[in-house]
C-alpha cells in the first residue's frame, strides 16, 4: 500500500512510515507526505488530547498546533524514532503547555502515602479494597473517571491514556514523554491508585 | 517458587510490571491472585479502569466526524507555507533530532 492511501490496517499503514524513503519526505518537507500523516494520525491525536483532559475547543486547538509544529520541525527528524512517536512527543508538549495555563494538578506523593497506609508491615492488606461495580455502561463510573483523572499530572494522565486507550508500548511511551522505564512504571502506579482510590471514596459500590 | 505478598502483586499490577515480567514472576502472581480475592478484585478493578478509558476516548468514541474534517482542512490547508518558513517562524522548541522533546 502506497503511504498516500487511506490507512484500511493501520499497523501495514504504520509500516509505510517507517520506510527511508517516506522518512525522506517527511524531511523534504513533501506536502502529500504531511497529508498521510495527517490523515493517518489525525483522530488519534484529537482523541487522545480529549483523552489527556482538554475541552473540545482546546483540544481542537492544541491537535492543529501539533501538526503546524511537526511539519514545521520535519526537517530535523532523522527517522531514528517511529513518525508517530516524533509527532505525539510534540502533542504532549502542547497538552503540558495548555494544562500549565488551565489547570492546578494535585501532588502525587500522597498516593504513595495512602497505599503504604493499606498495608500491614508484613505486606498483607491491612484495608483491603473496597468492593466497586466499575461497570462500564454505569454513567456514574465514567463521569467519576473523567472527575478523578482531572487531578492526575499530565504526564501520568498521558502514560495511561497512551498505554490503556492507544495501546503504545512502553518503550514508545517512554520516548514521547521522556521518561525511563523505571519512571513510566512509578507514573502508572500512581495514576491507576490514585483512580482507583478517588472512585472508592466517591462511594461507588457494588462487586 | 517465590513468594508475592500482597503490597508487592499490587505494585507490579499496577505499574505494568506484570507485561514484561518473567514466567516465574508472573506465576507467582497468578498462584497468589487464586489465594487472594482482595488482590483479584483490585486486579479486576484496575482492569476495569482501562475498559472505562477505551470506552471513553477509544476509537469511535468523541470524534465528530465534522470536527475531524474541519481540522484537517486547517491544518492541511497551512502547507503551502512550509516552504518559506523560516527558523524563526517555528512555534515550539523542536530540536534536530529524534528525540521530540526539545533542546
Amino acid at each position: 500500500m502506497g503511504a498516500g492511501e487511506k490507512p484500511d490496517r493501520p499497523a501495514e499503514f504504520s509500516e509505510a512510515m517507517a520506510d527511508p524513503d517516506f522518512v525522506a519526505r517527511i524531511q523534504a518537507s513533501d506536502a502529500k507526505a504531511f497529508e498521510d500523516v495527517v490523515r493517518a494520525y489525525l483522530e488519534q491525536v484529537f482523541r487522545t488530547a480529549r483523552g489527556a483532559g482538554l475541552d473540545p475547543q482546546r483540544s481542537e486547538d492544541v491537535v492543529q498546533s501539533t501538526f503546524v509544529t511537526f511539519m514545521e520541525s520535519a526537517h530535523g527528524f532523522e527517522g531514528r524514532s517511529h513518525v508517530r512517536t516524533w509527532l505525539f512527543g510534540i502533542l504532549y508538549k502542547k497538552i503540558a503547555e495548555a494544562h500549565r495555563q488551565s489547570r492546578r494538578e494535585q501532588g502525587t506523593e500522597s498516593i504513595d502515602e495512602q497505599m503504604e497506609q493499606r498495608f500491614r508491615p508484613d505486606g498483607s492488606w491491612a484495608r483491603p479494597p473496597a468492593p466497586m461495580d466499575l461497570q462500564i455502561q454505569r454513567r456514574e463510573v465514567l463521569e467519576g473517571i473523567q472527575e478523578c483523572l482531572d487531578g492526575v499530572p499530565t504526564r501520568q494522565r498521558m502514560a495511561f491514556v497512551l498505554r490503556e486507550v492507544d495501546g503504545l508500548s512502553t518503550k514508545e511511551i517512554c520516548k514521547i514523554l521522556d521518561v525511563s522505564v523505571t519512571n513510566l512504571g512509578v507514573m502508572f502506579y500512581r495514576c491507576r491508585n490514585l483512580l482507583r482510590e478517588c472512585l472508592e471514596k466517591k462511594g461507588i459500590k457494588g462487586r | 517458587m517465590i513468594m508475592l505478598n500482597c503490597k508487592e502483586v499490587t505494585r507490579i499490577v499496577a505499574s505494568g510490571e506484570l507485561a514484561e515480567a518473567s514466567r516465574g514472576r508472573r506465576i507467582a502472581v497468578r498462584f497468589h491472585h487464586l489465594m487472594c480475592r482482595h488482590c483479584r478484585r483490585y486486579a479486576r478493578q484496575l482492569r476495569a479502569l482501562g475498559d472505562a478509558a477505551r470506552r471513553l476516548w477509544g476509537p469511535g468514541r468523541d470524534t465528530d466526524p465534522e470536527t475531524l474534517r474541519r481540522l484537517e482542512t486547517a491544518i492541511l490547508n497551512r502547507r503551502p507555507a512550509l516552504g518559506a518558513t523560516s527558523p524563526a517562524g517555528r512555534t515550539n522548541g523542536t530540536k534536530s533530532s529524534d528525540d521530540p522533546h526539545g533542546a
